[in-house]
């Protein structure tokens, strides 16, 4: 992924986009999965509606996304954390607390 | 099987191969945290809080179902564990109701270990999903409370492949999906034999015993009253559990004190009419074997196992004898006989029941059991048995109290309906009512006295379980099957004619027996199954008498009330009809 002047509209439809796509296929067994995508979309969007986020909200979809890259039972919720850590991690200054 | 070396945790080891993780980790002293495992029965990794790390591998195993690997190097706690660990609680927490001080499960619940064992302090996250999910309260047995649930599956697991039941399943999918009934079902629209395996292996408050002890409290403090207690076989060696004592402790004597202390009229034992049981269901069995009846016959003690044959195979229901439980032979015993005898106004009793089983409060409620209602043509008088409290609710309602239970000196039950045998006391086992009932069959048949009265074949946790008897000329096959998985393919083989030289099966709903009913304290697991079992021979071996046809308060019933075993008034109150269910 490019990580230049990124529009923030841009990157965080893109998220959401992507995040959709892992909560069609999601099976609903395993727990990371189930709850971390459900958690960090909620977030998301916020980000792209442009509510208030807190830091420590951003700070546990990063826990989340990796709990959930990592250890999800099956590829689903692995590709979808770690999208979401990508995201985070390249475009950092979409996703910036906002009071 | 080969052996397999592996390092866990910078301690080498070896074990045999198809070893989890998590069994090579317990080795080595790392007890690595888990959820939704229960070993041999629900090991799906749904949780995935037994995440370990595995050298050379991007992504975390599950350490309770991902099998050693030779050269595997495992480290069960690091920095990125501990934190996926926690994330992981902290998202299951975002979803749950923080009712703890008023859950049943509180200071017994492994969510709430698990969550002080990570040293999970806060909740960062928002978004209850389940909250306003309703409970469930539809059987007399248990209680669901959705919104509690952890999505372990435990409860569907054992539902399906320990019990054959599959009541509740794994509803819909992804997001929506839910653990329960199919969707707009109450639990007591389907098939569900309430015997409360789900809530013995639910981790949370998920799924309960629905609690009884107020009507019991109200009933103890009405003036108007007497308040009758009895004590199933299996209890004696259980309640103790709730009280620190090991495991399978016998703790009768300290159980009858309590009882008495929390103000019972009388404190009796169901274990006087498992003696009973068997004086009418071996004297049915010898009716069946020299008049003609369906054969095998089969064991009608436990409700669970009732219901399931009148879901499943209501066309075999000729085979199940006619025989009640031993619970429901005391209502209607205490509140005909011991009423009479007493000269009691037989609407002023109120028969207790303290079970290890969720489904006798089904089986207490069933339309049919208010025997003593007809026989006195009042209908002032309540069902036979009024209230059944599980093992847990008693142990809920002495800690109440404050009845420092451990030191309790020990108390004698009340006469007569507390007066019993050994006999009666196995019935708490699997294989126990057989043992019971071969005991007593064969002095009965042959007149001649019992050698050797323990039936070893029959006893242990064996699934199915085989024996023959020689009795005057004949061999008579019997067969024990617990767990409703087992009585599956007992019923299959019955069905397709293969069982026709069997004479008699003793089947228990619950994997073990009574001593692992699913209103039995938690945990209880094989080991504590077999402890409660070996607690159970120990209290027999030690009684005066062993067999039921000596038991001399039985004997009594019968010169004074009731006849002969199938007598007329046997029929009118300790036999019963079946349903058939669809
Ligand atoms: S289920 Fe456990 S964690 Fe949940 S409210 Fe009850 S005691 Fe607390
Ligand atoms: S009570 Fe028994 S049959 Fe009913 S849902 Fe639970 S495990 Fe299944
Ligand atoms: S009801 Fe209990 S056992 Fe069943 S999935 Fe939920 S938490 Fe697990």
């Amino acid at each position: 992924m490019h990580s230049g002047d990124a529009d923030p509209k841009v990157v965080s439809e893109l998220a959401r986009s992507l995040l959709a796509l892992v909560r069609g296929e999601s099976c609903g067994e395993c727990l990371p999965c189930w709850h971390g995508i459900r958690q960090i979309s909620a977030v998301l969007d916020k980000v792209d509606n442009g509510s208030p986020v807190s830091a420590e909200e951003l700070a546990a979809v990063g826990e989340l996304a990796r709990t959930v890259g990592q250890g999800a039972k099956c590829g689903v919720g692995r590709i979808g954390g770690r999208l979401v850590l990508e995201l985070l991690s390249r475009y950092s200054s979409v996703f910036q607390a906002r009071v | 099987m080969g052996r397999v070396r592996l390092v866990i945790d910078r301690q080498a080891i070896e074990v045999e191969s198809g070893t989890t993780i998590l069994e090579a980790a317990a080795r080595v002293g790392s007890k690595i945290p888990t959820l939704c495992y229960l070993e041999g029965i629900n090991e799906v990794g749904a949780c995935r809080i037994c995440v370990v790390d595995v050298k050379g591998k991007k992504e975390f195993a599950t350490a309770c179902n991902t099998p050693v690997e030779d050269g595997m190097e495992v480290r069960t706690n690091t920095p990125a564990l501990r934190a996926a660990r926690r994330a992981t609680v902290e998202m299951i927490l975002s979803d749950h109701p923080m009712e703890c001080l008023t859950c049943i499960r509180n200071g017994n619940c492994e969510l709430q270990t698990l969550a002080s064992q990570l040293n999970v302090r806060t909740v960062r996250m928002s978004g209850a999903t389940h909250a306003d999910l309703p409970c469930d309260d539809s059987t007399s047995g248990i209680v669901r409370d959705p919104r509690k649930c952890i999505f372990c599956q435990r409860c569907v697991s054992v539902c399906s492949d320990v019990q054959g039941v599959g009541a509740i399943e794994l509803q819909g999918h992804g997001f929506e999906a839910f653990i329960g009934p199919p969707p707009n079902l109450k639990l007591d629209e389907t098939r569900c034999v309430q015997c409360g395996q789900c809530a013995l292996v639910c981790p949370t408050g998920a799924i309960t015993e629905k609690d009884e002890t107020d009507k019991v409290w109200a009933a103890l403090f009405d003036p108007r009253k007497y308040v009758v207690v009895q004590t199933a076989p299996a209890t004696h060696v259980t309640i103790g559990e709730m009280f620190g004592l090991p495991v399978g402790t016998d703790i009768t004597g300290k159980m009858v004190a309590a009882l008495r202390r929390l103000g019972f009229d009388a404190v009796f034992d169901t274990n006087f009419t498992a003696d009973l049981t068997i004086m009418e269901e071996g004297s049915e069995l010898i009716k069946r074997l020299t008049e003609g009846g369906a054969l095998p016959q089969l064991t009608s003690c436990s409700p669970g196992w009732i219901k399931y044959v009148e879901h499943f195979y209501p066309k075999l229901l000729p085979h199940v004898s006619s025989c009640k439980s031993p619970q429901q032979m005391f209502g209607a015993i205490a509140k005909t006989y011991f009423a009479e005898k007493t000269s009691r106004d037989p609407a002023s009793i109120f028969v207790v029941s303290v079970m290890p089983c969720t489904a006798k409060k089904f089986e207490a409620a069933r339309p049919e059991m208010d025997t003593a209602k007809r026989y006195w043509n009042n209908s002032h008088i309540s069902q036979d048995v009024d209230v059944v409290l599980t093992s847990r609710e008693l142990g809920r309602m002495i800690r109440r109290t404050g009845i420092d239970f451990a030191v309790l000196p020990d108390d004698e039950y009340d006469e007569p309906l507390g007066i019993s045998t050994g006999a009666a006391a196995i019935f708490g086992a699997t294989g126990g009512v057989m043992e019971a009932a071969l005991r007593t069959g064969y002095e009965l048949v042959t007149g001649k006295t019992l050698e050797q009265i323990d039936f070893q074949e029959v006893r242990g946790l064996e699934g199915i379980k085989e024996a023959v008897v020689p009795l005057n000329g004949v061999n008579l096959k019997v067969m024990v099957a617990h767990g409703l998985h087992n009585a599956r393919h007992v019923m299959e083989r019955l069905k397709a004619g293969e069982l026709k030289d069997y004479h008699f099966i003793e089947i228990m709903c619950c994997p073990g027996g009574c001593i692992g009913g699913g209103g039995q304290p938690i945990p209880t697991d094989t080991e504590a199954r077999q402890n409660r079992i070996e607690g159970l021979y120990q209290v027999d071996a030690v009684m005066k008498y062993r067999k039921s046809h000596e038991n001399p308060a039985v004997k009594t019933l019968y010169e004074e009330f009731l006849g002969k075993p199938l007598g007329h008034r046997s029929h009118e109150l300790l036999h019963t009809r079946y349903v058939p269910r669809p």
